[in-house]
């Protein structure tokens, strides 16, 4: 995306079950129809967040880091819908 | 789906009882009482009210006389007060009388049913036989019905309704399934049975069966076509399958953990609501709905143990 603002960020999985199926739905759905390009790399492997199987496979553990990149107009909305889900431990905990 | 509107099945006129074959029934008194009108499946055998108790007496139900009943007459057929009985029974009147086990009809009962204009029938088979065999019948003829759009199918021996709008592809679907060896039951309105026992059986409503519409080719005969293998008349309704234009702004299931349901007569149905697009193949993805249902009914949950596996497998990298 041409005119995209790209913004990223290194997030702490803190919800106990790590990014399972309930939250990686939760933030695949979060998402899924900005404006922009998400990533979401973890210890090197790179997965597009609107991909359920995509985040799943980066089993991100409770206390894993992982690095959100988004790219586009929406780019900033995207980065700040995962940290609130994040924090909120996915409504979880 | 839209708004039920549920149906009650017409009143069934006692003679209908002679066209079903299994039951083996012959008319042996009160002809006049054939037309009479049957509108409860529910049977009763009257051995109570012989012996006068008439308190919970429902006289809209066939009257099945068994071997009980018939000895209990032989033995007191004499006595006025059982012949008072057995008049108030006939006098009601019930829509018909059966006598099973091919057992004798006496004179005080043929005398009532002409009497009464009441038809007495008879049957060889015990009444345990008799009576399921014909409450299979009363049961699937006078339980309340809905009508749906869709197509039934029959898919891996699940039966399938599938729903969606006019021109989605519900025919197309269906044509595509049974080319892949699945059986056609129905295109377009399906006739939805209810029962005491929780099952639906949907019908075709069509007076001419398994013909449907293809948009560029017209109407055709699936059972010519194709041959009578891949036809069947009726099929139990175990899921349903919503076809729907794929809308941006809606989420579909993604993951499959908690199924989804819908309401047809009362009874909960697995649903599954699949999103078309073209390039979608959604014949297969139909396939893919019944054996994710087929495997649920087995207690495999697919969706559930891989997350249950994920999670495990994420506890380990932490540990490590």
């Amino acid at each position: 995306m041409s005119d995209g603002e790209l913004y990223t960020k290194t997030f702490t999985i803190l919800n106990e079950l790590g990014l399972h199926a309930r939250p990686a739905m939760l933030l695949v759905q979060a998402i899924s129809r900005l404006n922009c390009s998400v990533q979401i790399e973890k210890e090197g492997l790179e997965a597009d967040a609107k991909s359920i199987m995509g985040v799943l496979t980066l089993a991100a553990e409770q206390g894993s880091q992982i690095l959100v990149r988004a790219e586009g107009p929406d780019s900033e909305k995207a980065i700040d819908a995962i940290e609130k889900l994040i924090e909120d431990k996915f409504g979880e905990d | 789906m839209s708004e039920e509107r549920v149906f009650m099945p017409e009143p069934l006129p006692v003679r209908r009882l002679l066209e079903w074959d299994d039951l083996d029934l012959k008319t042996v008194a009160g002809e006049a009482g054939l037309s009479r009108s049957i509108e409860r499946p529910e049977l009763n055998r009257p051995a109570l009210e012989m012996v006068g108790f008439f308190d919970k007496w429902q006289r809209d139900r066939i009257q099945v006389l068994g071997t009980g009943e018939i000895a209990y007459l032989e033995s007191y057929r004499s006595e006025q007060k059982v012949l008072e009985n057995l008049e108030h029974i006939f006098s009601s009147p019930p829509p018909c009388v059966v006598v099973t086990s091919g057992l004798p009809v006496f004179d005080e009962i043929t005398n009532l049913a002409e009497k009464h204009g009441v038809t007495v029938l008879s049957s060889i088979h015990h009444t345990t036989i008799f009576t399921k065999r014909l409450w299979d019948h009363l049961e699937r003829e006078l339980s309340p019905y809905v009508v749906k759009r869709g197509v039934l199918m029959d898919v891996f021996n699940v039966g399938v309704l599938i729903t969606g709008p006019s021109s989605i592809g519900k025919s197309e679907c269906a044509l595509e399934l049974l080319v892949k060896g699945h059986t056609f039951v129905a295109d377009d309105l399906i006739l939805i049975r209810g029962g005491q026992l929780s099952v639906l059986t949907g019908t075709g409503r069509s007076p001419v069966p398994y013909h449907m519409e293809i948009r560029g080719i017209g109407i055709i005969d699936v059972s010519r076509m194709y041959g009578p293998r891949v036809v069947r008349m009726s099929k139990q309704i175990d899921i349903v399958v919503e076809l729907e234009d794929w809308d941006t702004c809606k989420e579909y299931e993604r993951l499959g953990i908690e199924g989804k349901t819908t309401r047809i007569l009362g009874i909960d149905l697995p649903c599954y609501t699949i999103p078309v697009k073209p390039g979608r193949n959604i014949s297969t993805i139909v396939e893919v709905a019944v054996l994710d249902q087929k495997l649920k009914e087995s207690g495999v949950r697919m969706a559930k143990e891989f997350d249950d596996k994920l999670i495990k497998a994420m506890r380990k990298h932490e540990g490590r």
